[in-house]
Formats: structure tokens, C-alpha cells, sequence
């Protein structure tokens, strides 16, 4: 059975406590029983006591009436008067003391009979003296008739005594038996008491030791916990410390994100001005950019134009200066005719190269200044179509075919005259420097682009070398071949004629394979 | 005056070659004159016809032509062996003298003089007694 150490104390003091009330039970019935023993010891030795007295007053009582019998004086009766009294008293106590004995009743009724008789046959003596005078008494004396009454007192009382004697031994016995059991009793119960003490010290004992570990656990628990609460307390002030701590950093980081919303303002401001800036510097660039395009513009222009003063004084001057060798010529003497007549015929020739290099001038400074013309829709198959018509001659019993595709746009705003020129230049060149060899076809096609329409003139002819003569493609009176006719007028005008429209052309070409121009105009 | 000097007319200008021509031929008498309008033509003679042991040449060259130029005709000339250069002189001839050639023409170590049309027979003169 699993019980913890107080419930075992408890059950202990429990037992013990029982284990004494029932030795104090024990003891106080003991007690009793002795205490009763002993009275009745008083009591039978009162009775003998009593027996005895009674046994001396009788004795008393004989004397007494022997006395007056002898004497007649009366100052004897006196005696017996008291002794009888005396005996009356006694007799009721001892009837008192003996009243759960019937035997012994029965003898003190008898001892009080003969006790009473006494004094009567006493009296009879004496009656008889004073009416018969002495003589009747001696008989009745010497008969002995007052002893009979005397023993038989005397052996009452002795039986009564007997009897109380052989009580007082029965009794002192039992009494005896009854202390030999108690004694019995409380050693046993001592024995049982101590028994269980020595458990309840031992359990105390334990109970002590593991109150005593306890303690010293509690002990210990209570320097832990002080330590505990020092700790506790250290840590609250290190709390405290971090509480500050935080607070102060807590303030730092509220300065801090006051200073990065600061800088975040500043930041984005920065990034404004960044912007702004970028923003100035991409128009800047923008209009860099712009700027140079027109630098390079303006300059190609200026070199252009440049060119073209040297070209033109220089086919100017080239007529001019045969004219002048010629006419020097022509003045020196001895020339025989027909000297003369070459000269002349010479002279001639270079007059007429030089009004058409002014005529060349002129048309020029036309389409320079030919912008402010009125454009109309010009439509690019009737374009070719009068072409064809205006070259019949140079087309028609030769290997030629022009093919064109203006299937995705077949009309241009535009000025009608300079389209005219173009088409006619590039067609014609492509007629003109054709491979005699082979089937000569000459492709004219149009794109429609995002914001730009395209045209592009393709031969099979002769090409040009473009890494020798790139540069000199659209120059100013520049010719690659000798055995075409060709003032180098054509390929410039159409360059010319397209950059006054605002458009722009290209070219690809490679000898003996064919060319191609490539003409874009913003729409 | 060296009579056996020959010369080479390189120019598209027939008429201006004849004028030339006339010229030499009335400032000289009878000279040994080659004249090609195709510089090409020019290029293939000199190197068919020339070797160690030929005469001494003037070349008159014309810078504006057609299929090439007057430098083109020098850019293939330089490729000739050193002994054949030797004997050649090459004057640059023009109708008009522009800088950019001018200054072109100097830097050409083949290039001896930078001459404008027309020639006149003082020009041929000087010129012949500067090879002499």
C-alpha cells in the first residue's frame, strides 16, 4: 500500500493513542477491580472488626449482667445498657456490610437475636432476686443458662469471621490473579507501545531526515532561488540596460529613417535633377547629334558644293582652254588648211561643250532651287511607260526588257519633273552601259515601308567597281567608260534631284554582274 | 636639244591632244609622240614597249578622266620595276589647277612638274631642255 510519510505518522499516533486508551481502560478496571477487592478486604476485615467488637461487647455485656446479678447494684446495668446500644449499632452495620450475603444475614439475624436475649435472660436473674430473692437465681445461674446465649455469640461471631476470613483469602486471591494479569497486560501492552514507538521514532526519524534533506533541498532552493532573484534582478537591470539601449537606438533608427526619408527626398530630388539632367543631356546629345547631322550635312553640302565650283571651272575651263590653244594656233603662219579647218572645227566643238556646261550649270541651279515647285501624284507605271517611249529608239532591235512591280504603291506625291529625271537617268545608264552579251533586263521595283516608300532600279549590265569609284558614282561630270557617249551629268542629277525631294539614294553594284539603286523617300 | 626624246600624251581630250601634238611637233620638228585617250591603253604600252636600254620619255598625263584618273594611272605606274620609272618623266596636265591636286602632285616623287592647258611651245621648250 503506496501511503506517504504523514499518513504512516498519523496511522502510528493513531495506533498508539488507541493502544494507550485501551491501556488506560485497562489500568482504570484494573484499578477498579483492586480498589473493589480491597474494599471488600476493608469490608469482610470491618465485618471481622465489627464481629470482633461485637464478640467484646458481648463478653462486656456478661460481665456487666454478672456484675449486677452478683451485686444487684444497678450501676452496672448502666454498661450493658450502653453495650446493648453499642451492639444495636454494631449489629446494623454489620447487617449493612453484609447485606449481599444472605448467610451471613442469616447469622447476624441470629447474632442479633442472641445479643438481645442476653440482657432479657440477664434481667430474669435479677427479677427474680428482687421478688424471690436469691435463691431461685443460683439454679437458674449455675444452670448455666446466660453462657448457652454467650457461646452461641461467640460462635456466630466466630463463623461469622470464619467465613469472612475464607472471603478475605478468596478475595486477596482473585485480587492477586487479577494484578498478575494486569501486570501480564501492561507488559504486553508495553511491549506493544514500545514496539510501535521505536516505529513511529524510526518513521519519525525518517520523516525527520527527509524533512531534514528537504530542508537542506529547500535550502539550497532557497540560494537558488536567491540567486535566481539575483540573477532576475541582474537581468532586469541588464533589461533595463537594453530597454535603454533600444530606446536609444530606437531613437537613432527614427534618426536614421528621418535622415534616409531625408535622403529618400533628397534622393529622389537628386534623381529629378539626374533625370532632368539626363533628360538635358539626352536633349543635348539629341541636339548634338542633330547638330552634327547637320555639320556633316552642312559640310558634305560645303565639300559638295565645293566639288561642284571645282568641277564646273574646271569643265569650263576645259573648252575654254582648247579654245585658247586653238586660236594661238591659228595664229602662228605656215598652217596649211586643213590644220586650219581641225582648229577651227575644234574651236567650234569647245564653244558648244562650253554653253553646255552652262546649260548643265543652269539645270543644276534649276533643281537646287526647284523646291518650291508644285507637287502632284505622279504614278510610277505611267512614269516608265513614257520612258520607254522617249528611248524607243536606243531600245528598240536590242536585247532589252524592263520589267517593273509597283504592286504595293504605284503613286507618289511628288514633283512629276524630277521623278521624270530620275527614272529616265537611271533607266537610260542601265540601257546605256548593258552587257551587249548577254539579255539585258533592267527591274524596277516598289516597297511600302514603315514610313518610307522604296524604289529600286535593278540591271544586269556592265557595274561599276564601286572599291575604285564609290566616291565618284554621283560626282559632277564623272564617267567610267569611254566608249559610251556621256557628260557625267546623269547619275549627279538624279543624287541632286533626289535630295531635293528629301529623299535619300544608294548603290550596289559589281563589274560585269549589274547594279542596283536604291532610292528611299519619307512618306 | 635632244631630238631623240619621246613623248607620251595620256588624255580623253582628243582635241586637246591634237592641239598637243601640233604644238610639239611645230616647236620640235618631227617627235617620236605616243597619245592614248584610254589611260589604260597608256599603262599597257609602257609596259610592253619599255625595258633597260629604252629612250627617254615624257609622259604628259591628264588628271580628269573617265575610267581612271590621272592618280589612278600613277597608283598602277609605281608598280613598274625602278629601271623603267627611270626613264620616264611625268607631267600632270589640267585644264584647271586645283590645291588639293596641287598639293597631291607634289608629294608624288614621279610627278615632275604640275602643268596647265593649254600648252604653249615655251612650255615644251623648258621642259625638253630639263631633260636633256
Amino acid at each position: 500500500m503506496n501511503i506517504n510519510i504523514s499518513q504512516k505518522l498519523f496511522l502510528f499516533a493513531f495506533i498508539i493513542l488507541t493502544i494507550n486508551g485501551i491501556l488506560g481502560y485497562a489500568v482504570y478496571k484494573s484499578n477498579q477491580k483492586v480498589l473493589n477487592s480491597e474494599q471488600w478486604v476493608q469490608h469482610t476485615e470491618q465485618v471481622i472488626y465489627q464481629s470482633a467488637n461485637l464478640s467484646s461487647i458481648g463478653k462486656d455485656m456478661e460481665t456487666a449482667l454478672r456484675c449486677f446479678v452478683v451485686t444487684r447494684d444497678s450501676a452496672y446495668l448502666e454498661p450493658l445498657n450502653n453495650a446493648q446500644k453499642t451492639a444495636s449499632v454494631n449489629i446494623g452495620q454489620l447487617k449493612q456490610l453484609t447485606r449481599d450475603n444472605p448467610s451471613q444475614q442469616q447469622r447476624i439475624d441470629s447474632l442479633n437475636f442472641y445479643i438481645h436475649k442476653l440482657p432479657d435472660f440477664s434481667f430474669k436473674p435479677v427479677k427474680l432476686k428482687s421478688e424471690h430473692r436469691l435463691a431461685p437465681v443460683i439454679p437458674y445461674t449455675s444452670a448455666g443458662q446466660d453462657q448457652y446465649y454467650s457461646s452461641r455469640i461467640s460462635q456466630i461471631i466466630k463463623a461469622i469471621q470464619l467465613e469472612e476470613g475464607t472471603l478475605l483469602k478468596q478475595r486477596k486471591q482473585t485480587n492477586e490473579r487479577s494484578e498478575k494479569e494486569f501486570n501480564q497486560f501492561s507488559l504486553g501492552i508495553f511491549i506493544l507501545m514500545t514496539g510501535f514507538t521505536i516505529l513511529l521514532v524510526i518513521v519519525a526519524g525518517k520523516y525527520l531526515y527527509q524533512n531534514r534533506e528537504k530542508a537542506k533541498r529547500a535550502a539550497e532552493l532557497v540560494i537558488a532561488n536567491q540567486e535566481l532573484l539575483f540573477q532576475n534582478e541582474e537581468k532586469e537591470k541588464r533589461a533595463a540596460e537594453l530597454t535603454v539601449a533600444n530606446l536609444k537606438l530606437l531613437f537613432q533608427n527614427e534618426e536614421k529613417e528621418k535622415r534616409a526619408a531625408e535622403l529618400t527626398i533628397a534622393n529622389a530630388e537628386l534623381s529629378f535633377q539626374n533625370e532632368e539632367k539626363e533628360k538635358r543631356a539626352a536633349e543635348l546629345k539629341l541636339a548634338e547629334a542633330v547638330r552634327i547631322t547637320m555639320l556633316n550635312e552642312l559640310m558634305k553640302r560645303n565639300k559638295d558644293l565645293e566639288q561642284f565650283a571645282y568641277i564646273v571651272s574646271h569643265n569650263l575651263r576645259a573648252p575654254v582652254a582648247n579654245i585658247i590653244g586653238a586660236s594661238s594656233a591659228l595664229s602662228e603662219e605656215g598652217l596649211s588648211t586643213d590644220d586650219r579647218e581641225i582648229l577651227s572645227n575644234g574651236i567650234s566643238v569647245s564653244i558648244i561643250k562650253l554653253d553646255e556646261v552652262v546649260k548643265d550649270l543652269n539645270l543644276i541651279l534649276q533643281v537646287k532651287g526647284g523646291i518650291n515647285e508644285v507637287k502632284e501624284i505622279v504614278h510610277f507605271p505611267e512614269l516608265v511607260y513614257d520612258i520607254k517611249n522617249s528611248i524607243k529608239n536606243l531600245i528598240d532591235g536590242d536585247d532589252i526588257e524592263i520589267r517593273y512591280d509597283f504592286s504595293e504603291i504605284d503613286k507618289f506625291l511628288s514633283l512629276k519633273a524630277y521623278l521624270y529625271s530620275i527614272f529616265f537617268n537611271l533607266i537610260s545608264n542601265s540601257v546605256k552601259y548593258r552587257r551587249q552579251d548577254i539579255h539585258s533586263i533592267i527591274k524596277i521595283k516598289s516597297h511600302l515601308r514603315k514610313n518610307k516608300i522604296e524604289l529600286i532600279f535593278t540591271d544586269n549590265g556592265m557595274g561599276i567597281d564601286l572599291q575604285k569609284k564609290g566616291e565618284q558614282v554621283f560626282g559632277l561630270y564623272k564617267r567610267f567608260h569611254t566608249n559610251t557617249e556621256g557628260r557625267g551629268m546623269g547619275l549627279f542629277m538624279v543624287k541632286t534631284q533626289v535630295e531635293t525631294l528629301g529623299g535619300k539614294i544608294s548603290i550596289k553594284s559589281a563589274e560585269n554582274k549589274g547594279t542596283e539603286f536604291l532610292i528611299e523617300f519619307e512618306i | 636639244m635632244n631630238s631623240s626624246l619621246k613623248y607620251i600624251i595620256v588624255d580623253d581630250d582628243p582635241f586637246n591632244n591634237m592641239l598637243c601634238n601640233m604644238t610639239l611637233k611645230k616647236t620640235l620638228g618631227e617627235v617620236d609622240t605616243k597619245i592614248f585617250t584610254a589611260p589604260e591603253e597608256g599603262l599597257l604600252f609602257i609596259k610592253n614597249n619599255f625595258d633597260i636600254n629604252s629612250e627617254h620619255t615624257v609622259l604628259f598625263l591628264d588628271i580628269n578622266m573617265p575610267t581612271l584618273t590621272g592618280w589612278d594611272f600613277l597608283d598602277q605606274y609605281e608598280d613598274f620595276s625602278e629601271e623603267v620609272k627611270m626613264q620616264i618623266s611625268i607631267y600632270l596636265v589640267s585644264s584647271s589647277i586645283d590645291k588639293h591636286d596641287w598639293e597631291k602632285a607634289k608629294e608624288n616623287k614621279y610627278v615632275k612638274d604640275f602643268l596647265v592647258k593649254p600648252m604653249f611651245s615655251d612650255t615644251i621648250i623648258s621642259i625638253a631642255e630639263k631633260e636633256f
